[in-house]
């Protein structure tokens, strides 16, 4: 009951959660730090961390890509779009 | 009296909403634009313990579960491994042979082939965890890491050096996605130029008019004097009515199980 509790307190505590995400940005596939990321986006009003993160990723192992313009930012250019898409759909979404 | 309903109040900051996520990236960009390497080495010196301290977690735990693995587990291992080595040895006997008769060769026509430092470097990220194919080794600038540098995994050639910070440096393996490589497909003593195509996690595709004689097998090379592998054939595709085809190959090593990656330096002495 009482790791349950905390357990609960932990995940409702956005530091926490950040802090997790920052680790998994380092520590995990950029695939699950992304997910874990837009899943906690419907849990926390205005997520900005899922473009840091996304930012942090390409600053880390980012590199210049002649198909991809040669933008060094590519995923955190893809990262708006989510970020607006998951907006829409959070604002459409009943709790 | 009228109330407002709650999903009718509109946001009082909109700029949280829209405008500051592109302001944020916008700023990044330009900072990123007129300091390149200022937000990347910063991002790596502070990724860098994190990096030591997830290696010497994995290392340590691998040791604890070899505690627990039976000793018959390990005797077939060591069996295995004892096989496969002699196996190389013997694959490998004439190979210094060759090397010297190859030297020797280059010499009598005047071409003598520098032979460049190499520094081994623990990589301490690699596909898939990053998105762009590239991996992260534990040596840099302060271990003479320049940008441009040859990365290699023994006699096999992988990669670029395409970042350098202080301790660390970031690999731009050449399977990377949209990236092109002249490469030479050695088919009966003939090196068949081709431009490999990267795909990704150490594959690549090249097209070749159909009449061109290439097997599964051969070996890719860079070319030079002093040919690198480069990777392996591994299929051919085409169709009876296809002009062209289509030719897959891969790395000689698989750049997900590399613990470790040799940077040749082409600037020695500097």
């Amino acid at each position: 009951m009482r790791i349950a509790t905390t357990a609960r307190v932990l995940f409702s505590s956005r530091w926490c959660i950040d802090i997790l995400l920052l680790l998994c940005a380092f520590w995990a596939p950029w695939w699950l730090t992304l997910l874990v990321a837009s899943l906690f986006f419907f849990v926390f009003d205005r997520f900005l961390e899922l473009l840091l993160l996304s930012l942090l990723i390409d600053l880390l192992y980012g590199t210049a890509r002649a198909h991809l313009f040669n933008v060094t930012f590519a995923l955190s250019f893809c990262a708006v779009p989510l970020y607006f898409f998951l907006t829409l759909i959070r604002h459409r979404m009943r709790f | 009296m009228n109330y407002h309903l709650i999903r009718s109040v509109k946001s009082k900051s909109k700029l949280w909403g829209v405008e500051l996520p592109a302001l944020f990236l916008a700023v990044v960009t330009l900072f990123h634009f007129f300091f390149p390497s200022a937000l990347g080495g910063f991002a790596s010196k502070v990724a860098l313990p994190l990096w030591g301290a997830e290696r010497s977690i994995a290392e340590e735990f691998s040791a604890f579960l070899a505690y627990f693995s039976s000793k018959k587990t390990l005797q077939a291992d060591v069996e295995k491994l004892s096989d496969e080595l002699a196996h190389a040895h013997e694959l490998l006997l004439d190979r210094d042979l060759l090397v010297q008769e190859n030297e020797a060769l280059k010499e009598q026509f005047g071409r003598t082939t520098k032979k460049n430092e190499r520094i081994i470097g623990a990589i301490l990220v690699a596909p898939p965890r990053s998105p762009y194919d590239t991996a992260i080794l534990d040596i840099g600038e302060q271990n003479g890491v320049a940008v441009g540098d040859r990365v290699l995994a023994g006699s096999a050639v992988l990669g670029l050096v395409s970042k350098v910070y202080t301790h660390t440096s970031q690999v731009e393996f050449f399977s990377t996605a949209g990236r092109e490589t002249p490469v030479g497909i050695l088919h009966e003593g003939r090196a068949i130029p081709a431009d490999a195509a990267g795909q990704g996690g150490g594959e690549f595709t090249a097209t070749l008019p159909k009449e061109t004689e290439v097997s599964v097998k051969d070996s890719v090379i860079m070319p030079g004097l002093s040919p690198l592998l480069f990777a392996v054939v591994e299929s051919i595709e085409t169709t009876a009515t296809d002009s062209f085809a289509h030719v897959r190959f891969k790395n000689p090593v698989s750049i997900f199980s590399l613990r470790f990656l040799e940077v040749e330096r082409t600037s020695v002495g500097e």
